[in-house]
């Protein structure tokens, strides 16, 4: 339930601040429903009431569309982005508690999966070293699928987590170099699979100093 | 040990750069004549990307992934403004025959106005790139699909034959959709007896599905968005007689009456205000990011030029060059734009024609990287109606900013899902962004020049495009109809008359900014753009979100990644090649009169 609630106030605010935000002035519905009858009704009379209507009244401008609107359903509208606040509050609250339970042990591995990189780079590098150009390499290219998915994709998947636990910017510190080193692995496959092994031998140098980089940052964030 | 030559490995280079121009230069021309006739744009990427396989891989034996790579970026870079121009210049030609005031259509100030929104786009959204796609993750789902299509010359059979076979399903299915074979909108709702504004249809699209794949979880809001919009809100609107019966309709009339004031009065405006108060919150959640991120882009670069290498990311000082650049180009187009506007109201509009085109260019960047869907008509919409009260109602002035914000956040989608394909694919941000900047003058520059030519084409001063020019009056197979052009000259001519949804814009954008406390990145643009969009998208979409999950569960994580993208980016690509092959056949078969 605790963790239900927040949501159910969210959905429940956004529910009413969204029928009341979407609801328009009477003054505009009348000049819709006058505007109609002028083109559509059948009786002269109706016809001509409507026409006189719209003569009259006009197309509300947007200021007083807005002013209009605001004394018909201002108040409803005002609790629903109330609703919403609290609901969202709330469950940012939730957030950041889960991510200090995370930091206890049970959430993102950030330095075991830097470990594991630093292995199985350190791994790949040895065998490409002797890789020459044009050498069909689907094993290795297989290798560096897998570590996108097992050992990287957690960490990606638990950002969020990271963020709560230590804001934007100093996530940002660490997770720069962390998605640099992502994106030279993936030059790395390309290279691969285009038979360029000394690129491939130059981007995963790159990308292991990246998570380097990311390793020192994570721990200076402490 | 390594005793075979080693040759070299491009990226940025002149092959690309002459293919990746020449593709997209014919592409725009060919686009701005199919959106004039069809009404619709369609995205280069794809059709650039397979050239890349034929030409340099093929033809000229160059293997390298990252230089497609850049050749597409280059392509869909240089089309991206056929859609910008095509959008909103042709309904200024269009008012222009009715009102003689306007027939003085200002063709520097629109160059400069064009190319303006083009490099602003591309400077503003260039220091988003770690925070869109490397932190928040944005799927980009046509970026992701791109991405398998140049990664697969490395790809195992397996994953190749499911592209293939996914771009055998998006083929086959738009096909039928094209032919009428199948419906346009699976409507259950009809067949279960639902008023037209309890709507319960599913978008028959293939890619729009395949979208879905490709978000799984992340698009879930999106698809509640819809549901809040259509399921709860408009129900509560009819029950309580916000929307009034007319006189004289009966039954299903009423409600079909209904659902579209709904939409279009309620809905639709609620969203761009949800759209923009989304961006806004989004700008200030960012701005840390953006802030690291732009003094890490100064680090990589003072940290390249100590070590004599080059830097992965563009140094600031050009970022900063091309905003001050494009900045005073707009600002000359707004002061040639007209004799009436004095320069105080030139640098307001310039000012506020930038900050627009900034907020506007991440929303349409975030909607296009969560759900593929670009709210481009609506931001488009907002801009002209900004500019024509920012300039007293000059209608010519505000066409050619709203000529520039429409380039700009185009550009802005464009070089972020590049970006995203780039990031997939190993290429480097700075190859590619430096590519895009240095040719973005050239697509406005085609588009214009083609949109000119194609009014002038008749020869006598008679309107070349339009309901009123005379092929279109013959109907003849030659009628160019514009219909966005003629939408925006309408919506053009009801502002004019003060119809203005304000009211909608400043709750959507309340709305939009206390929904961005919730801890979810984007959750304010997602909902915003279900209740810009018809249902039917949304609730697909939302489908194929439900199966990804479903799938993950049940066969887990490695499956998505290994089976299901690059089934669901053939999905997007047979879509976008057929519906570009339907286009070509359809245009080519009305001017040959078969």
């Amino acid at each position: 339930m605790r963790r239900v609630l927040p949501l159910l106030i969210l959905i429940l605010g956004l529910g009413i601040a969204a029928a009341s935000g979407a609801r328009n002035g009477d003054r505009l519905v009348r000049y819709r429903q006058a505007a109609w009858s002028e083109d559509h009704a059948k009786s002269p009379k109706v016809k001509a009431k409507a026409q006189a209507y719209v003569d009259d009244k006009g197309l509300p401008g947007p200021r007083l569309r807005l002013v209009q609107w605001f004394d018909e359903s201002g108040l409803p509208f005002g609790i629903g982005v109330v609703l919403i606040l609290v609901g969202a509050g709330l469950a940012r609250r939730q957030h950041a508690a889960d991510a200090a339970d995370a930091s206890g042990g049970r959430g993102v591995d950030m330095i075991g999966c830097l470990d594991q990189l630093d292995l199985a780079l350190a791994e790949l590098a040895g065998d490409l070293a002797d890789l020459e150009m044009d050498t069909p390499a689907d094993a290795l290219r297989d290798r560096i699928d897998t570590l996108q998915a097992v050992v990287i994709e957690p960490v990606v998947a638990g950002r969020g987590q990271l963020v709560a636990r230590h804001g934007v910017a100093t996530f940002a510190s660490y997770f720069s170099p962390f998605s640099a080193g992502e994106r030279q692995l993936a030059r790395v496959w390309s290279a691969l699979a285009d038979g360029h092994a000394v690129v491939a031998r130059e981007a995963l140098a790159d990308a292991r100093a990246s998570f380097d980089e990311a390793r020192a940052a994570w721990t200076a964030a402490g | 040990m390594n005793s075979t030559p080693v040759r070299p490995y491009p990226e940025l280079s002149v092959p690309a750069v002459v293919l990746g121009t020449g593709t997209g230069v014919l592409l725009t021309a060919a686009f701005v004549y199919i959106n004039l006739k069809l009404g619709f744009g369609l995205a280069g990427s794809t059709v650039a990307a397979i050239l890349g396989f034929a030409v340099l891989r093929g033809g000229l034996g160059r293997r390298s992934i990252v230089e497609n790579n850049i050749n597409q970026t280059i392509a869909s870079g240089i089309n991206t403004a056929s859609a910008g121009v095509t959008f909103v210049l042709p309904a200024l030609f269009i008012m222009a025959v009715t009102d003689p005031s306007l027939s003085s259509i200002p063709v520097g100030p629109l160059l400069f106005s064009a190319i303006a929104g083009s490099l602003m786009g591309i400077v503003l959204i260039i220091p988003l790139r770690k925070q869109m796609v490397e932190f928040e993750r944005l799927k980009f789902p046509s970026g992701m699909a791109v991405a398998t299509l140049l990664r697969a010359p490395g790809e195992g059979r397996e994953q190749a034959r499911l592209l293939l076979g996914g771009a055998g399903v998006g083929a086959l299915l738009t096909v039928m959709v094209l032919q009428e074979w199948a419906p346009g909108d699976f409507d259950i709702g009809a067949a279960l007896g639902l008023p037209a504004w309890l709507p319960f249809a599913l978008y028959v699209s293939a890619a729009n599905f395949g979208a879905g794949l490709l978000s799984g979880r992340g698009g879930l809001p999106f698809a509640a968005g819809g549901i809040l919009a259509w399921w709860v809100i408009a129900p509560i609107a009819v029950r309580l007689h916000w929307i009034p019966k007319p006189p004289g309709l009966r039954g299903a009339d009423v409600a079909g009456w209904q659902a579209g004031e709904i939409y279009g009065l309620m809905l639709r405006p609620l969203g761009i205000g949800l759209l923009i108060g989304g961006a806004l919150a989004g700008v200030v959640a960012a701005f840390p990011a953006v802030r690291g991120a732009l003094s890490s882009l100064a680090t990589a670069a003072r940290v390249a030029r100590e070590r004599g290498v080059s830097s992965d990311e563009i140094a600031p000082a050009w970022l900063a060059f091309g905003a001050v650049g494009s900045f005073v180009l707009l600002f000359l187009a707004a002061s040639f734009a007209s004799a009436s506007l004095t320069i105080g109201q030139a640098l307001l509009i310039a000012v506020a024609g930038s900050v627009w085109i900034g907020l506007a260019g991440i929303i349409v960047a975030q909607a296009t990287g969560h759900t593929d869907i670009s709210p481009l008509s609506g931001l488009s919409l907002i801009a002209v109606t900004l500019m024509f009260f920012l300039t007293g109602g000059n209608v010519t002035a505000a066409v050619l900013i709203g000529v520039a914000v429409c380039v700009a956040i185009n550009q802005c989608a464009d070089m972020m899902s590049d970006l995203k394909t780039g990031h997939l694919v190993g290429a480097r941000p700075r190859d590619q962004q430096i590519a895009q900047l240095l040719l973005c003058w050239l697509g406005p520059l085609v588009a214009i020049g083609v949109l000119v030519l194609l009014w002038q084409l008749p020869g006598d001063g008679s309107p070349g495009f339009g309901s009123q020019s005379q092929a279109c009056l013959d109907g003849a197979a030659s009628c160019l109809a514009a219909p966005q052009g003629e939408a925006l000259a309408a919506t053009m001519d009801a502002l004019r008359g003060g119809d203005a949804a304000l009211d909608k814009y400043v709750a959507g954008s309340v709305m939009g900014l206390a929904l961005s406390v919730f801890p979810i990145g984007g959750i304010a643009v997602l909902v915003g753009l279900a209740m810009y969009l018809p249902f039917s998208i949304t609730l697909a979409y939302g489908v194929g979100c439900v199966t990804a999950m479903g799938l993950e569960k049940a066969r887990g994580p490695a499956f998505i990644g290994k089976k299901l993208v690059p089934f669901a980016a053939g999905l997007i690509i047979g879509e976008a090649l057929t519906s570009l092959a339907d286009a070509v056949y359809k245009v080519g078969s009305q001017m040959g009169g078969v």
